[in-house]
């Protein structure tokens, strides 16, 4: 595994191995340049898609949240995953998992070559085309997290998906607990109508 | 070798899409510049006309006519808008803030903008005074318009008051400070002066009317005797140019405004998901006595032009 071109291969065809020596080398300004262009370069279709569905006013806003959000998500989310895979037994560092989580979006940036052919079909297919694109590059990313949650730890992937789906689990319980206290709060209140 | 050629491949790939994405995004751009400058401002008059701003809350304010001043203002400002349709839903309300909203229609076809009223289930009284500050009218053959006149509602509650044992002593500086006070009977003097001020916001009433529908002032008098017409009659009778929906009230405003092809519609007070989420909402003591007061008053159909409120001078 040479220069950043032989790394991202490795990425895109041979997972595995790739998330073994990205969460041993830990080279954090690859994992960052890698990080920002997936970032950058989907945003490139996102103004241009907000700009054709005529929501011009709101494409910056868009691609603001877009970017911050999406480093915020980097650092809050290794940190919050690395301390879940610990208390799961998990013995990687949390400068690996950040470092191949940065890889881990690199597929994101064939939304724009997907995105252009879907421009060239028929309208009756291009949005289909589009969405199935997404979801196709979401799997794809979410796979690559899920490999790099077992490298980075020696997780079973079992596990691997648990420490992932923790911190939503914890949220929707969290959420059903308050709806249930403010259901039982508003059920008190006199009925006025 | 073979994975970093793969990889350029993939660049390049990655690359010519940005490019070519960037090209049909600039040929989106200005076919929405070209339909940009078709466009046809639509404006909601909804419920009963008052002034103020309405509803506020931390992130926004909305009701009132002071918000549709505002949405007037930026339909004139903005040059793309070449046309301007008013969606009238009301049952009119306060004189004032009809009078408010008329003259700023006005202003607005001053700065050569075509207004065209579209009218819905009801667009009576002060609805109609807006209707006639604009320069066609479409209503649907069954909506309820009309009702041109005003009233002053008073309610003298004394004989009420004294079965509860409530009598309210007053120190004022006139002998009229306290007219239409509930506790006690108008005098015929007061009675006379409310008069005066009723026939005088009628004649401005009539005036709009006339003026706006090209009508004689007798000829407004004999319709405006406050009663409410169909969209049919008021159609018959000249008060009402079309019969025709919100999108037949478009197209006219589209032909008087000379856009060819399909203009691009721009609402204003539209709800937005942020406006259902952070927008404000009635309270629920508002609302409660809202209820109370209507059911006292026997009007919680609103689909009777005009509610009475008793502290508003109405337009009927």
């Amino acid at each position: 595994m040479g220069n950043i071109f032989e790394v991202l291969y490795d990425v895109l065809f041979q997972p595995k191995i790739a998330m073994q020596i990205i969460a041993d080398k830990k080279n954090v300004s690859q994992a960052v340049v890698v990080f920002f262009l997936s970032l950058l370069i989907p945003l490139w279709a996102l103004y241009f898609g907000l700009q054709e569905a005529g929501m011009s006013a709101m494409i910056h806003f868009f691609i603001g949240f877009k970017i911050v959000s999406g480093m915020f998500m980097w650092f809050i989310g290794t940190a919050v995953w690395h301390l879940i895979a610990e208390f799961l037994g998990g013995r990687g560092t949390g400068l690996g998992l950040f470092v191949t989580l940065g890889f881990a979006h690199f597929p994101q940036v064939f939304i724009v070559p997907l995105w252009v052919f879907a421009t060239l079909l028929p309208v009756s297919l291009k949005s289909i085309v589009m969405a199935v694109a997404a979801l196709v590059i979401l799997g794809w990313s979410f796979f690559l997290i899920i490999t790099a949650m077992k490298e980075v730890y020696q997780f079973s992937t079992v596990k691997a998906v648990l420490v992932i789906a923790t911190p939503l689990l914890v949220a929707i319980i969290v959420c059903g607990i308050a709806f249930a206290f403010i259901g039982s709060a508003l059920t008190q209140m006199p009925m006025l109508l | 070798m073979y994975k970093k050629s793969v990889m350029l491949v993939i660049g390049i790939l990655v690359l010519l899409s940005l490019i070519g994405l960037g090209f049909h995004g600039l040929g989106a751009k200005e076919k929405g510049k070209a339909n940009q400058s078709n466009m046809i401002a639509i404006i909601y008059v909804d419920g009963v006309i008052i002034g103020g701003r309405g509803q506020s809350s931390v992130l926004m304010e909305q009701g009132g006519t002071d918000q549709i001043i505002k949405q007037i203002h930026q339909a004139r400002d903005d040059e793309s808008v070449k046309a301007v349709v008013l969606r009238i839903n009301s049952p009119g309300g306060s004189a004032a803030a009809s009078q408010e909203v008329g003259e700023e229609l006005k202003k607005l076809r001053g700065k050569g903008k075509v207004v065209v009223t579209s009218m819905a289930d009801v667009a009576a009284s002060g609805g109609y005074w807006l209707a006639a500050c604009t320069d066609k009218i479409y209503a649907n053959p069954t909506t309820m318009t009309g009702s041109i006149g005003v009233y002053m509602p008073y309610a003298n509650w004394e004989e009420l008051y004294k079965k509860v044992g409530i009598y309210q002593e007053k120190i004022k500086s006139g002998p009229h400070k306290d007219i239409l006070s509930p506790e006690r009977q108008m005098t015929n003097e007061e009675r006379e002066i409310i008069q005066i001020m009723v026939d005088d916001i009628y004649n401005q009433f009539v005036d709009v009317v006339a003026e706006g529908r090209k009508l004689d002032k007798e000829q407004v008098r004999k319709l405006a005797d406050g009663r409410i017409y169909t969209g049919n009659q008021a159609k018959q009778l000249g008060l009402v140019d079309e019969l025709g929906n919100m999108y037949d009230a478009i197209d006219g405003a589209s032909q008087l405004a000379g856009i060819v092809g399909k203009p691009t519609l721009k609402e204003f007070g539209k709800q937005s998901p942020w406006n259902m989420i952070f927008g404000p909402s009635e309270k629920i003591s508002t609302l409660v006595e809202n209820f109370l007061f209507q059911k006292a008053q026997n009007q919680l159909n609103l689909g009777i032009p005009l509610e009475a409120l008793p502290e508003k001078w109405q337009v009927k």
